[in-house]
């Protein structure tokens, strides 16, 4: 799915920020960027689900993606920033610290993970794309999101 | 090319056939039941039936289902005519067709491909001869002979006799094996673990084709078809590749992986299937069957290979290659998942024009509401919200209604189920189908399906005994099995009663025992219905021996996962040689509930009230007294019984943060320091809260608030009682805010693990609210352990005070330090009002209510007590009748209900309105005479009650109580007007007293020592002299149980303890 480097196009790609680490989501898994929800909280449930939200009448769980990668979360901003994805079927929230953009990333910049990132939070990373200035993690939705 | 328009015409004419289709299934077995009485109209009924399929088949090309029409038709057409009786073979033989014709039209576009020469041939047999021969039955299910191979009768003009064959390969096991390996691997991995998650079980069966045919006329179609009514086929495959000596020799092996949620041990007997031909799949072999090498690659050619026409094939292969054939050409076309069906709901159009009234209502109020809210007037929003509140209530009435379904649906198909599986086992059973009407949810509908088949299969099997069994047993010959739909208390139940052999209670406790699913000793307090119900344990379900002996038990904990999965609960009630009742409680719908909106630490949290039954609130002053610990474990006093408690807060692991002010009802952020993350909070929220005033680690701060929290007057505890299934358990919660009716949504996939969650509601302001799973808590607090702690000591207690019975009272105060108790079983209700809407009016209190007055009094009018305190601007008024008119008795305070037996002091505190005194509570209680109080203030309204009996025939009257206090009571108001009753202590005591005077009427306790008297109930029933006497019990043990058991003795009438008007009322009834 997100083997962008594979085909022969261009891949439109969300840029956000999780942390200090630039993301990227290949947006046609992205069914919007929204903000200012009130997560109301769930408890017993795994580490990085930060809680439910309600989007226009639909139960949307939110994931926190620093959980996910194991980064400190920064400062707990009071505008809470979601990119919504669709994924098998149900939307779900990721929890993010800032949107940037959306950019059409070249099959020429993109890269595939250097061989240093592995471990757990490597088998999210599907590749790597290289902006002018900085590299963006592209994320796996699938490896995220599965259970 | 197919257009939208032919695809229009299709779809129309495979819904129209499905609705003829599933009506003409019901009319034959009505046929086959009417025998020769058939009614002609429905034979009429099915023939036109069958006969517009034929026609719209003509007009589309669907020249098989064509045929089979017309032949159907034919036989049909021979029946009307009285030319032929239906007999039940000739009827299995037209089930049969329209099994297929049902298959061909649900494959239309491949219709044409698909053989149905047996069906042809028997039908051809029956209409040809008047009585068909035996052996030309087609029905898989009840024909155990060899069928000889319908070619011979075979009509040849409609077998397509093409087939296909490939070079021969060999036929052995390793052949087998490695196409199973095959096959498997086309199995998705992800749909394996699914189905292993939801309980079903997987296997590789592998059907003889060639053998199948010959011995039962199953053949492929019908084969893939009954595995469909049972479960999923994942994946099917064929060893196409024998030749056809090889397939004469040793048949054709069809492969198939099939998903049910059948044990091992029924496949057998459902599919007609040896054992060793049945494989099953457990995840781990699946995880074997990866690292195997890949399977042999020609396993998939079949279904590719040319056709050749072949037709000089001896007739007596015909079939098999036939066969061969419609296994490819089903292979080709049948989906490896079910069939996606089309999702049609009908609505009826009366519906359809009330909903679109009430959208046009709503768009009408919404332009009020734009109007008022765009000129700001404040005046008529109430107006406006109201009816917005009206159509909105309408609207999601009628939609509901949309998806209500008749319950019938589903049980129509028991009917053919039934039929078939009993006349395949050689069993003789009449199927009592009741309350079809009743209507619920679609997705319910939906979902019980298969359940209910299990249930009903499961009776069929093991229920009901084999007719020769069962005449030893001195039973009817025809078994009973009735399922009815009915609605009890908001919810749907559905019954699945059979008079069979009912289940073997030794059996399953042994079963328990060695699965050590019980401990022995745990066991011996259960009684047997509680041990019947066990067999819904998991794991209880692979117990084999169960299923030999006793059947039940057969993934019975699958059937009881998915109907709790809807909000259902099953119950089974049994008697060991008479039989079995499941009842199955269902919700009407899952939509929308009714809830009870709460919040612990500022979150809020919905509870279906289904779960709810008392909300219980504990001043903080009182928290010390009603709440205790045992072990670990915080239990509630509650009208004698302990009831576990356990905090929202730990449930959750939500650290507490807020404490509620017991005055204003808002909330403050607690003082104490938050450094404890969540994390900490999860590893503790096993160990209810108050461990933690124990554990070192938390801070002396907190320790000290925590201690405080207990005495302090910030914390009144909240209680929801809830229930599950047999037990209560209360749930401590912060506040408790609202009853609202909620829409619940489903949650994530990430959030399906929690078990706590029945899914989430948004509510008014658009906030989420997740729903409590109240079975899910108490799972996830091992509840069940607590509540077995508890009941051991209700069982205690209960020892304790046998020969006892209790009492209940409304305990209630006037004056600070005077307390009062009422006897429950006398108030009709309760209400509160305020005490300014109380009018005096003609020297008498009385207050307006439901348009009328409701006469109030006081008990200090009659008793010298404290009168009310009227510093509280409200006060609660005890509503009872006496000689048939409504009267309140009123008081400051309601206390609480207490349940127990007491000591009654008759001596100390008597006087006009009180009865004696009593201590509960450690605190003297006042029993407050009802019936004393309106008859000394308004002597004339118990006149009715105390007109004297005439002076000379004086009934004799026995009162049998050993309770002195109850005893005075029955015969002081037995005394007050005019009777002189005889008394006695206990039932012997009684009996003597009966065999000595010359008795008109007893009156007797239940509840006593020596003998009860049910016990003295039935010895007088059992003397001739006394058949006629009327006996009364005057007891405290309500219930219909208790009720039915005293009938069953010989009881006349059930009274209930201190109800003076309707103990005179009964004694006068008898003695007239």
């Amino acid at each position: 799915m997100m083997n962008a480097a594979n085909e022969n196009q261009d891949v439109e790609l969300a840029i956000f920020q999780i942390g200090d680490m630039l993301c990227g989501l290949d947006t046609r898994h992205v069914q919007e960027i929204n903000h200012n929800f009130e997560i109301t909280p769930v408890h017993r449930a795994p580490d990085y689900v930060q809680g439910v939200i309600n989007l226009r009448g639909e139960i949307v769980t939110v994931i926190d993606l620093h959980q996910k990668f194991s980064i400190l979360p920064g400062e707990v901003q009071e505008d809470t920033q979601v990119v919504v994805v669709r994924y098998e079927e149900e939307c779900i929230a990721l929890l993010v610290d800032n949107i940037y953009d959306v950019v059409n990333a070249h099959q020429f910049d993109i890269s595939t993970p250097p061989s240093n990132v592995d471990g757990i939070s490597g088998s999210f990373i599907s590749c790597i794309y290289r902006m002018e200035k900085d590299l963006v993690v592209v994320l796996d939705l699938e490896e995220l999101l599965k259970k | 090319m197919v257009t939208i328009e032919d695809n229009e015409i299709f779809n129309d004419f495979i819904e129209e056939s499905v609705d003829h289709l599933d009506g003409i299934e019901d009319d034959l077995l009505s046929i086959e039941e009417a025998e020769e009485n058939f009614d002609e109209e429905i034979v009429n009924k099915v023939f036109r039936a069958v006969h517009t399929i034929k026609g719209g088949a003509g007009y589309l090309g669907l020249k098989n289902v064509e045929a089979l029409a017309h032949h159907s038709e034919n036989v049909m057409g021979k029946i009307r005519a009285r030319e032929l009786f239906p007999s039940p073979d000739i009827i299995s033989t037209l089930l049969d067709a329209m099994d297929t014709l049902s298959t061909l039209i649900h494959r239309h576009e491949s219709s044409n491909e698909i053989d149905i020469s047996s069906n042809l041939t028997a039908l051809n047999a029956i209409f040809l001869e008047d009585a068909p021969p035996e052996n030309d039955n087609s029905d898989e299910n009840n024909s155990e002979e060899n069928l000889s191979p319908p070619a011979q009768a075979s009509s040849e003009s409609f077998a397509t006799v093409s087939t296909d064959e490939e070079p021969a390969s060999e036929d052995n096991p390793v052949l087998a094996s490695s196409s199973m390996n095959d096959l498997l691997r086309k199995v998705e991995q992800s749909e394996l673990d699914a189905l292993f998650k939801q309980g079903s079980f997987v296997y590789i069966l592998q059907y003889n084709l060639l053998k199948h045919s010959e011995a039962k006329e199953k053949y492929h179609a019908k084969i893939m078809e009954e595995l469909k009514e049972t479960g999923d086929i994942l994946a099917a495959n064929i060893d196409g590749d024998a030749s056809a000596e090889m397939i004469e020799k040793k048949g054709n092996l069809l492969i198939v992986v099939f998903a049910t949620i059948l044990e091992n041990e029924l496949m057998g007997d459902f599919f007609d299937i040896a054992p060793d031909q049945i494989q099953q799949i457990t995840p781990e072999d699946l995880e074997q069957a990866a690292l195997t090498p890949a399977a042999v690659p020609q396993q998939n050619q079949s279904v590719e290979t040319s056709p050749v026409s072949r037709p000089s094939i001896p007739p007596a292969t015909a079939p098999v290659k036939k066969m061969e054939q419609t296994n490819k050409t089903l292979l080709k076309d049948s989906p490896v998942k079910p069939e996606q069906k089309p999702d049609n709901l009908r609505v009826n159009v009366k519906l359809l024009d009330n909903l679109m009234t009430l959208a046009g209502e709503l768009v009408l109020t919404r332009n009020q509401l734009i109007q008022a809210t765009a000129s700001r007037k404040v005046k008529g929003i109430d107006n406006i919200s109201q009816r917005l509140n009206l159509v909105t209530s309408e609207l999601q009435e009628a939609i509901m209604s949309t998806r209500m379904q008749p319950v019938g649906n589903v049980f129509h198909k028991f009917k053919r189920i039934v039929r078939d599986l009993s006349k395949n086992i050689g069993k003789k059973i009449n199927l009592i189908i009741e309350g079809e009407e009743v209507e619920l949810d679609k997705t319910i509908i939906e979902s019980i399906g298969d359940p209910l088949t299990h249930l009903v299969r499961n009776a069929v099997d093991h229920g009901i005994e084999m007719p020769e069994e069962r005449i030893a047993a001195e039973k009817q010959e025809t078994g009973t099995l009735r399922i009815t739909a009915y609605h009890e208390g908001g919810q749907v139940m559905i019954a699945i009663e059979d008079d069979g052999a009912g289940i073997n209670i030794d059996r399953v406790k042994e079963k328990v025992l060695t699965m050590g699913l019980r401990e022995s000793s745990a066991l011996d307090e259960l009684s047997d219905k509680e041990v019947a119900n066990l067999i819904f344990l998991p794991g209880m379900s692979t117990a084999k021996e169960i299923t030999d002996i006793s059947g039940r038990g057969v993934g019975m904990d699958v059937v009881n996962t998915n109907i709790s999965k809807v909000g259902g609960t099953v119950d089974i009630d049994t008697i060991p040689g008479k039989g079995s009742i499941i009842t199955i409680k269902l919700p009407l719908t899952l939509a929308i509930i009714p809830s009870l909106i709460v919040t612990v630490q500022k979150e809020r949290y919905a509870i279906p009230q289904v779960n709810m039954v008392e909300l219980v609130r504990i001043p903080a002053a009182k928290v010390k007294e009603r709440i205790e610990k045992i072990n670990s474990a915080i239990v509630m006093r509650l009208r004698g019984e302990l009831l576990p408690l356990i905090k929202l807060t730990d449930v959750l692991g939500i650290t507490d943060r807020y404490y509620t002010s017991d005055d204003t009802g808002q909330q403050f952020l607690d003082r104490r320091t938050l450094t404890e993350d969540r994390r900490q909070a999860q590893a503790d929220k096993i160990a209810p809260q108050m461990d933690k005033e124990e554990t070192p680690s938390s801070g002396q701060e907190k320790r000290a608030s925590t201690a405080d929290r207990r005495t302090s007057p910030m914390s009144a505890y909240n209680v929801l009682v809830v229930s599950v299934g047999d037990y209560h358990y209360g749930l401590i919660v912060d506040q408790v805010l609202d009853s609202e009716e909620i829409v619940v949504k489903p949650v994530g996939t990430h959030l399906r693990d929690c078990e706590c969650y029945a899914g989430a509601s948004v509510q008014g302001d658009g906030k989420v609210a997740l729903i409590l799973d109240i079975i899910g808590i108490s799972n996830v607090m091992n509840l069940r352990t607590v509540s077995k702690s508890v009941r051991e000591q209700a069982l205690q207690r209960a020892e304790s005070k046998m020969m006892k019975d209790t009492q209940s009272f409304l305990l209630a105060c006037n004056a600070p330090e005077e307390q009062i108790a009422i006897p429950l079983d006398l108030i009709s209700r309760i209400e509160s009002c305020k005490i300014k809407e109380i009018k005096i009016t003609g020297g008498r209190k009385n207050i307006q209510y439901r348009g009328g007055p409701l006469p109030l009094f006081s008990i200090d009018e009659v008793a010298d007590v404290g009168a009310p305190h009227t510093d509280s601007p409200t006060c609660y008024i005890i509503v009872f009748s006496i000689s048939g008119k409504e009267v309140g008795i009123i008081v400051s305070e309601i206390i609480d209900i207490i349940n127990g037996t007491y000591v009654i002091d008759e001596m100390t505190h008597k006087q006009p309105g009180i009865m004696g005194s009593t201590i509960i509570n450690d605190e003297i209680t006042l029993l407050v005479d009802l019936y004393g109080v309106v008859d000394t203030i308004m002597p004339e309204w118990t006149k009715a009650l105390k007109s004297k009996v005439i002076e000379d025939s004086p009934a004799n009257i026995l009162v049998v109580e050993d309770s002195p206090f109850f005893l005075n009571q029955v015969v002081s108001f037995l005394s007050e007007i005019g009777y002189k009753p005889l008394t006695a202590t206990d039932g012997v005591k009684g009996l003597e007293v009966l065999n000595r005077e010359k008795i008109d009427i007893v009156l007797t306790d239940i509840e006593m020592p020596n003998m009860n008297g049910l016990e003295m109930a039935r010895k007088i029933r059992a003397d001739e002299r006394f058949r006629n006497l009327p006996i009364i019990a005057v007891t405290s043990l309500a219930g219909d149980a208790a009720e039915k058991e005293g009938l069953d003795a010989g009881i006349n009438d059930y009274l209930v303890k201190l109800d003076r008007e309707k103990i005179i009322a009964c004694v006068r009834k008898y003695l007239v």
